[in-house]
């Protein structure tokens, strides 16, 4: 006797995609109000606004390389944005900053900026209360990766990043988009010039980049910078 | 300077050409049905092997023998042909076909009279 | 149609069609011995001026050119591009989907399943066989294997065997198993049908419109001439129209081949007069696409300008309270739309000197590919330019993603991806795609769901990645294609039913990839990726078969955490929903950034697999 496969197990969705849309939509029934809930849910209360986001974020980096002995400078500043997502649909209303920090790529590839960094930060960022989430390694035939990541209680992320290059980048988690025209300019740390071809922020001043703005940082930068410029 | 009523002609070397233009137009024809047929064996077994792109390559074989390669073979063997009358006495164009090839330069190629009769258009 | 079994697939002679390509081309070569042959030997040799100068002499030679050229074009563009080239291609298909089903029926035959129905729609059953050792609870041993059992010897008694088989669904996973070959086998024979009907449609189509021949002498010839000369100026256009109206059945080598095959004034020609006819199509080099593309884009720009200023000048004569006014007030309203997504869309790429923008920290221009209004619209952008890259990422985005997003959300994303490829990688160049070249759905409830956004894109998908390849410079790129959300089952449906040409697969935050196994996806499963804990995961998945970050679907995962199993196998909304407390999931206050997932990803698209974890 040739047994046939018979009727749908409850053990796999059935093809063809009709029957299993229509399985589908019996088991939504029940699904829906989970999910309804779900899709109702409201995004979490940011501490910032994008605008209000850059001065802090500035200031976590600017005060992270302060702690670190022989600095050598940063390369490159960039300010992107990322989609905040939620069931896979990026939500208009949010965006996830992330200030980008490079180490020219000659420093990347040093040992105290790879690893003596890494290990310096760890204790900073561990002795100012920050939450250490990330601290791992990828070892490989030509280079090892590194990232170390802390949030802190206001959602301020820092990720030190080795990978081909070096970067510290400062994320402010999801939090409300604002208008191009409420953001302020933040001079660069890390003895990059302000508004020069390494600032990289002039799609949020499509005036120019003002470099002689007042709301430039009060954080000090070290004098020895200079032979790094 | 080269005008309308500048007229030179070796007709040698013009018989000649003709002799090029008949022994290519034979061999592109040949060629092309030796590529037919071995393009009409290979899409014997994609046929019985169900795909579609058995019989599509047994019609392109065929379309191009016929239709492409047939087709310079008859240009080349008309321009052939009008030359030879060309060579014997002066014909226009417009005047041009096949049985005037036939009567004045035909003897001279007796294997092309017959042979060729069904790839001449006007006939 | 193709209607190959798999059997006939399986016993297939690709070897042969290769040679028969080969004879082509040798053929061609010999061919071009004679058309060089005319041109040294009778119009330049003995029918030179200086044995026969006359007005009739110098028809004579022209026409012995006009011959030549004629079969020199029909050598190139049908005996080489069309043919050979065609059956180049349909071998190179034919035997990988060959390839599968070699490693794929004996798997089959071992677990005693039957391939049924028909060669659209192969079943994979239980055998009869099958079903009595499983109802008679001596099961073979490659399903105690799997269920993870002893394999029953025969002389227990029946409580033991109970007792062994409690908890163990035999059947369950029988099934289970035999749906994944059939995904696996449906989908091989769907990318050699598909290949199949391409290869027979690229012959078809080029006997519909052949180009003419020159007229032979006689009455009339002067006339039949000068129309002949005319339809020679007149071809590139005809063939360029039909390669762009998706007419002329060449594939997208075939396409850079007869591009390739044109003189740079044909070329620039096109480019200037007709950008319609370049800009979106997969098979000419990218910068002449850039090129065309802005072209198009400012013309529509300015054609939305005057459409709107009609419409708006129609509206003054009408009646406010009208149902006429309200429908034109709704057209104006969307073409103001579409103007601004397009205004928006230029000023992402272009300065204001009208040069292109650069993007990232590798200052990559970008590059236009395509773009649409219609439907929640296209738009094909690359940062940093394909054809010279040594990887391509190609990502192809989820729901609502929108032309009005492009210039968002989307691009943010891509740029993020260009400038992770290069921070992992600043030795090699790395182009980034953001492929919205299909209709995405618009809604999670009902659009997402329905899998036919991802089918009717499934041809574009495939197209692009051929163009990908046939206008590589040097060697072919390291092709990654990247779906997030709705975008994986673009990604998935597009590799199983047609075929992408791409060396890695990425799923992010999938709903499910149209298919059961990563086997199904014609490309190597060490080669297909999976992440959820990305941004978010899908709360409402999977419903597009089973999420590729489930261990059965095999492939490779990089979540940070395992992936969370529902109760029940069908409870598939409790699979994602356990535990979720926040809004993105993990990319919050409490884990700050998914920093595996974005050097993983980078890592894939470099060609580092070796540093992914």
């Amino acid at each position: 006797m040739k047994a046939s496969r018979g009727r749908p197990e409850p053990g796999r969705l059935a093809r063809p995609l009709g029957a299993a849309v229509a399985a589908v939509t019996v088991l939504f029934a029940t699904a829906c109000s989970n999910l309804k809930e779900d899709m109702e849910a409201a995004p979490p209360e940011a501490e910032y606004t994008q605008a209000e986001a850059y001065v802090p974020m500035e200031a976590a980096a600017a005060e992270s390389v302060a702690a670190l002995e022989g600095f050598p400078g940063f390369e490159k500043r960039s300010w992107t944005e990322m989609p905040c997502s939620h069931n896979g649909v990026d939500d208009p209303d949010y965006t996830k900053i992330e200030i980008r920090y490079l180490f020219a790529l000659p420093d990347s590839e040093t040992d105290l900026v790879r690893e003596q960094f890494v290990d310096a930060l760890r204790d900073h960022w561990t002795a100012l209360g920050y939450r250490i989430t990330t601290d791992d390694s990828v070892e490989d035939t030509d280079r090892t990766d590194r990232n170390l990541v802390a949030v802190r209680d206001d959602g301020i992320s820092l990720w030190y990043a080795v990978g081909g290059y070096v970067g510290l980048f400062i994320g402010s988690g999801c939090v409300p988009v604002s208008d191009t025209s409420e953001i302020e300019y933040i001079a660069p740390a890390g003895g990059i010039e302000p508004g020069g071809p390494n600032d990289r922020v002039s799609d949020y001043f499509p005036g120019g980049i003002p470099v002689t703005h007042e709301a430039v940082a009060p954080f000090e930068s070290p004098d020895h910078y200079d032979d790094a410029l | 300077m080269a005008g309308a009523d500048v007229f030179a002609m070796d007709p040698d070397e013009v018989r000649k050409s003709v002799e090029v233009l008949f022994e290519i137009e034979g061999e592109v024809r040949q060629h092309a049905e030796s590529m037919a047929a071995q393009n009409a064996e290979s899409a014997g077994p994609l046929k019985d092997a169900g795909t579609a792109l058995g019989p599509a390559l047994e019609e392109a074989g065929e379309w191009w023998r016929i239709h492409r390669a047939g087709g310079f073979c008859g240009l080349v063997g008309n321009t052939g042909e009008y030359l030879a009358v060309c060579a014997e006495e002066a014909v226009e164009v417009d005047d041009y076909h096949s049985g005037v090839f036939a009567s004045i330069a035909g003897d001279l190629y007796p294997d092309r009279s017959n042979a060729n009769a069904s790839a001449r258009p006007d006939w | 149609m193709s209607e190959m079994t798999w059997q006939q697939l399986r016993d297939l002679d690709c070897g042969a069609i290769r040679t028969l390509g080969d004879a082509w081309k040798t053929y061609v070569d010999g061919q071009l011995d004679q058309t060089e042959r005319l041109r040294a030997d009778v119009v330049d040799g003995h029918l030179s001026v200086e044995h026969y100068e006359s007005d009739t002499a110098t028809m004579v030679r022209d026409q012995i050119t006009m011959a030549a050229d004629r079969y020199e074009d029909d050598l190139s563009d049908y005996a080489t591009t069309r043919i050979a080239t065609t059956l180049f291609e349909a071998a190179e298909a034919l035997q990988k989907e060959q390839d599968e089903l070699k490693e794929l029926i004996p798997l089959i035959e071992q677990c005693d399943f039957d391939i049924e129905g028909d060669e659209h729609e192969y079943d994979v059953n239980l055998s009869g066989d099958l079903h009595q050792a499983i109802l008679t609870l001596s099961p073979p041993q490659w399903l105690c294997d799997k269920v993870g059992i002893a394999k029953p010897d025969g002389f227990w008694d029946r409580d033991t065997l109970k007792a062994l088989l409690n908890g163990v669904d035999l059947y369950g996973t029988a099934i289970e198993l035999a749906g994944q070959y059939q995904d696996w086998l449906r989908a091989a024979m769907s990318r050699a049908h598909d290949a199949d009907d391409d290869a027979a449609a690229a012959l078809k189509e080029m006997r519909e419109n052949p180009t003419e021949l020159p007229p032979q002498f006689g009455a009339m010839y002067d006339d039949l001439v000068d129309d002949y000369k005319e339809g020679v100026s007149e071809e590139v256009a005809n063939e360029a129209r039909a390669i762009a109206e998706g007419t002329s059945g060449m594939s997208p080598e075939q396409v850079n081949q007869w591009w390739e095959g044109l003189s740079d004034a044909e070329r620039e020609a096109l480019v200037e007069e007709h950008p319609e006819w370049v800009g979106p199509v997969d098979g000419i080099p990218v910068e002449s696409r850039d090129t065309a593309s802005r072209t198009l884009l400012d013309n529509e720009i300015d054609s939305l300008g005057s459409q709107i200023a009609a419409k708006e000048q129609a509206l003054n004569g009408m009646d406010p309270e009208s149902e006429e006014y309200e429908q034109a007030r709704t057209e104006l309203d969307d073409l103001k739309q579409d103007r601004q997504d397009l205004t928006s869309l230029q000023s992402e790429i272009t300065e204001d000197d009208g040069t292109p923008k650069t993007a990232g920290e590798a200052d990559q221009p970008y590059y236009l590919l395509g773009f649409d209004t219609e439907g929640s619209g296209r738009a094909i952008v690359s940062i940093g330019n394909p054809d010279t890259a040594d990887n391509v990422n190609t990502y192809v985005p989820g729901t609502t993603s929108s032309l009005g997003g492009a210039t968002g959300g989307l691009m943010d994303r891509t740029r993020t991806m260009a400038d992770d490829a290069h921070f992992y990688d600043p030795h090699s160049a790395t182009a980034t795609v953001l492929w919205l070249g299909y209709d995405a759905p618009d809604t999670i409830f009902p659009e997402a769901i329905d899998s036919k956004w991802a089918e009717e894109g499934a041809d574009e998908l495939e197209s692009f990645t051929q163009g990908i390849r046939a206008t590589a410079e040097g060697e072919p790129s390291n092709l990654t294609l990247t779906g997030h959300s709705y975008g994986t089952t673009m990604v998935g449906t597009a590799a199983a039913t047609e075929g992408v040409d791409a060396d890695n697969l990425t799923f992010i935050a999938s709903p499910g990839v149209s298919v059961d196994t990563a086997s199904a996806l014609g490309v190597d499963e060490d080669n297909v990726w999976s992440s959820t804990n990305d941004e978010d995961i899908i709360q409402y998945g999977p419903v597009h078969g089973t999420a590729p970050v489930n261990e059965e679907f095999g492939g490779n995962t990089f979540t940070s955490d395992s992936p969370r199993e529902p109760s029940e196998p069908w409870k598939f909304w409790e699979g994602a929903g356990k535990n979720h407390s926040s809004y993105w999931d993990t990319e919050d206050r409490e884990t700050g950034p998914n920093t595996s997932s974005r050097s993983n990803q980078a890592y894939i698209v470099t060609g580092q697999e070796g540093k992914v974890q």
